[in-house]
């Protein structure tokens, strides 16, 4: 059963009309705003929690870990509600993802290694 | 959808005329800063031609109900789950995830080789960090409004979905704000010297090469970080522009439960630019 066919997955309704949509367009778009303030405060929290974070000083490892971990968090959060992919097909879904391999060689691959960059570091940025 | 309807959504002019505009800018410009000055008339021009092609969209949009949830011309089952506006928004989207990705991981590579060479421009924030959380407090707030928008208009209240349009639209103006005083301030600070004006956790001033003030040819924590921040600005600049045409055509009614598809579509570029900035505060200014 895909996410788009599973009961639980599907928005609350709470007594609203349904909106015309043609048959392909089947989602159930979330009929309450309790919901989205409830998404709003979380992004809040860990919001705060991030700022707490970086007062500790931890290592760059460490905080480059719980950095990348708080933000992932935060980005599903945004996608899967605020861009209502959680009641979307599953194309827009799989269409979003599609950058995600690229983005980690991106990051982790180039953006958090060095390699020989060190050895001419001082005589090609004068630092 | 009848031929003739096909013929007046797909005989418009506008996005080659903004193409051919965009192309004069950027070839005028490149040459413009780079030894040929003759070519500034080649920016105006195209400048002008953009300009040109932006209104004859608008003008087409504005008074028309747009084609919502137009099936994508597809044989294959799997591509008409979703409008082809909807998957199109999804692609350009695509492209701006690289464009970010790109300017984050420079600056990451630079800093992970840097080591503890790199000051970045974080300890001059520090002691500012509440602007920093403002604006990511009002991005955040305003990805809500921007679906609370959305959710007005399927249920035909143009008035709320104008009012939080409106919302949206002060609180991207908010942010854009602060931004700019930000800037202004790093510019113009003192980080060294006996007239230093921002110190560390530690009571000292930042770094002598901060002693004048921290500007994008500053340093290269300097360029990485006003280039970040700034594409990301222009972003937010852009959809405020954006959400101005929208609560102009949202208060005369312009949005209800059978159309909305142009606020969806825009509250996806609006949430996305939020997504950069829960990247960029963090490791731009938290750290």
């Amino acid at each position: 059963m895909s996410d788009d066919e599973n009961p639980d997955n599907a928005a609350p309704e709470e007594g609203v009309e349904e909106e015309a949509h043609d048959d392909h367009d089947e989602h159930t778009f979330p009929s309450y705003a309790n919901g989205f303030i409830a998404v709003f405060g979380w992004l809040v929290f860990f919001t705060i929690i991030e700022v707490m974070a970086i007062l500790q000083e931890f290592s760059f490892s460490a905080t480059m870990f719980i950095l990348f971990s708080i933000a992932f968090v935060k980005v599903w959060f945004i996608a899967s509600f605020f861009m209502h992919l959680r009641w979307d097909p599953p194309l827009a879904t799989r269409t979003a993802a599609v950058p995600i391999f690229f983005l980690i060689v991106l990051f982790i691959a180039i953006g958090l290694t060095s390699p020989g960059a060190t050895d001419d570091w001082h005589s090609v940025t004068g630092l | 959808m009848s031929d003739a309807e096909h013929a007046e959504h797909h005989g418009t002019a506008s996005p080659i005329v903004s193409a051919v505009g965009l192309m004069g800018i950027m070839l005028g410009l490149t040459l413009a800063v780079n030894g040929y000055p003759s070519f500034w008339f080649v920016f105006l021009v195209g400048l002008f031609v953009l300009v040109t092609g932006f209104i004859m969209w608008l003008s087409e949009y504005y008074p028309m109900t747009s084609e919502e949830n137009e099936e994508i011309e597809t044989y294959h089952p799997a591509f008409a789950t979703l409008s082809t506006r909807k998957l199109g928004t999804w692609i350009f989207l695509l492209t701006e995830m690289m464009v970010f990705g790109t300017l984050l991981s420079t600056y990451l590579r630079y800093r992970a080789a840097a080591g503890a060479d790199w000051v970045p421009a974080a300890d001059i924030i520090r002691s500012h960090l509440v602007f920093g959380v403002i604006n990511t407090m009002a991005l955040l707030l305003s990805s809500l409004t921007m679906v609370l928008a959305l959710y007005a208009a399927k249920r035909n209240d143009h008035k709320a979905t104008t009012r939080f349009l409106g919302c949206t639209f002060l609180l991207g103006i908010l942010f854009l704000v602060i931004k700019g005083f930000e800037w202004w301030e790093m510019k113009n600070g003192h980080f060294w010297g006996e007239n230093c004006t921002v110190k560390d956790i530690a009571n000292h001033c930042i770094d002598p090469k901060y002693e004048h003030g921290f500007w994008i040819n500053t340093s290269l924590e300097g360029s990485t970080f006003y280039v970040t921040t700034g594409t990301h600005g222009a972003h937010v600049l852009v959809g405020v522009i954006a959400l101005a045409y929208l609560i102009i055509k949202a208060n005369r009614g312009g949005y209800n439960s059978e159309y909305h598809d142009t606020l969806e579509l825009f509250g996806l570029y609006w949430h996305y630019v939020d997504v950069v900035w829960v990247f960029v505060f963090p490791f731009l200014y938290l750290f």
